[in-house]
């Protein structure tokens, strides 16, 4: 029963399909790694055009954010305790207590914005990367799968032997910046996908 | 030696006074700057959500609306003190 479900997650399109990264895609589903999500749209994007996977950063990148954040939070206590008779001024204190609890939320509130936001888009004509660099801006840049020339994929050092988290660099035809996968997880699956993607493509088989 | 005594006793008092006076202008600076930084959010997360749509859009979008209301009512709680105070 569990396999007939799954089994109809897949899109027609790709049902048929015998590769090996139709096996692994489908594995440890998140919402780092969703493989054929359904209600996604995005800009630009065309009738017809299925999405394979949607990638985000591994949530830990975002630990030192939180880390900042509990600090922040417990900077006023600390400086009470250290320096008692210059806190002794209640109302100095809770407007200190509340300014950090703000501050500590906000950067909890914009980390978990950028990881939502920071996503990247493998469908069956294109690979999308929308950024979210800060608040001021965010870029989006995207290559047709025809025009994809290289794909390597890099480790990062004992967290990404641990998290099995790495960074995906798709280098495209003609003087276009590369597109960067930064922080994902499961890097090497990415890169298999990817290069599946681009197989099927020039057979004609999507 | 009495007025002695007294004028360094105020002048004790007045650098109290001006240290904790010097440390309210960044903290009213800082709330400001978290109010701002609250409502460039959620104008960031509009033109976001139009850009890449998901069903999770309306769970971020209020996530950052309590963020700033959160922001707006905690930063004129602590205004209010910083100004008893």
């Amino acid at each position: 029963m569990a396999i007939k479900e799954d089994k109809n997650k897949i899109p027609v399109k790709f049902r048929n399909i015998k590769r090996s990264f139709m096996d692994t895609i489908s594995l440890n589903n998140d919402h780092s790694f969703m493989s054929f999500p359904k209600e996604l749209n995005f800009h630009g994007k065309e009738k017809g055009e299925q999405v394979v996977l949607i990638i985000r950063s591994h949530w830990i990148i975002y630990i030192p954010y939180l880390f900042l954040a509990i600090i922040i939070f417990i900077l006023p206590f600390v400086l009470t305790s250290l320096m008692p008779a210059f806190f002794s001024n209640v109302t100095l204190l809770i407007s200190l207590v509340i300014t950090s609890l703000l501050v500590s939320l906000g950067i909890m509130v914009s980390s978990f914005v950028k990881w939502f936001y920071t996503v990247h888009i493998i469908t069956d004509q294109r690979v999308v990367d929308l950024d979210f660099t800060s608040i001021m801006n965010h870029s989006m840049a995207e290559a047709q799968l025809e025009k994809i020339e290289d794909v390597t994929h890099k480790q990062l050092g004992i967290i990404g032997s641990i998290f099995d988290v790495g960074s995906v660099y798709i280098q495209t035809a003609g003087a276009q910046n590369e597109i960067e996968f930064l922080n994902v997880p499961r890097p090497r699956d990415i890169h298999d996908i990817l290069f599946d993607l681009l197989e099927l493509k020039q057979k004609g088989e999507i | 030696m009495e007025i002695l005594n007294n004028l360094s006793g105020n002048s004790t008092d007045t650098m109290n006074i001006g240290i904790v006076s010097l440390l309210k202008l960044p903290l009213i600076i800082i709330l400001f700057g978290n109010v701002l930084f609250a409502i460039l959010l959620l104008l960031r997360i509009r033109i976001l959500a139009e850009t890449f749509e998901t069903g999770d859009n309306k769970l971020i979008r209020g996530l950052v609306l309590f963020y700033l209301f959160t922001s707006v009512i905690g930063s004129i709680i602590a205004l209010l003190f910083l100004l008893i105070g």
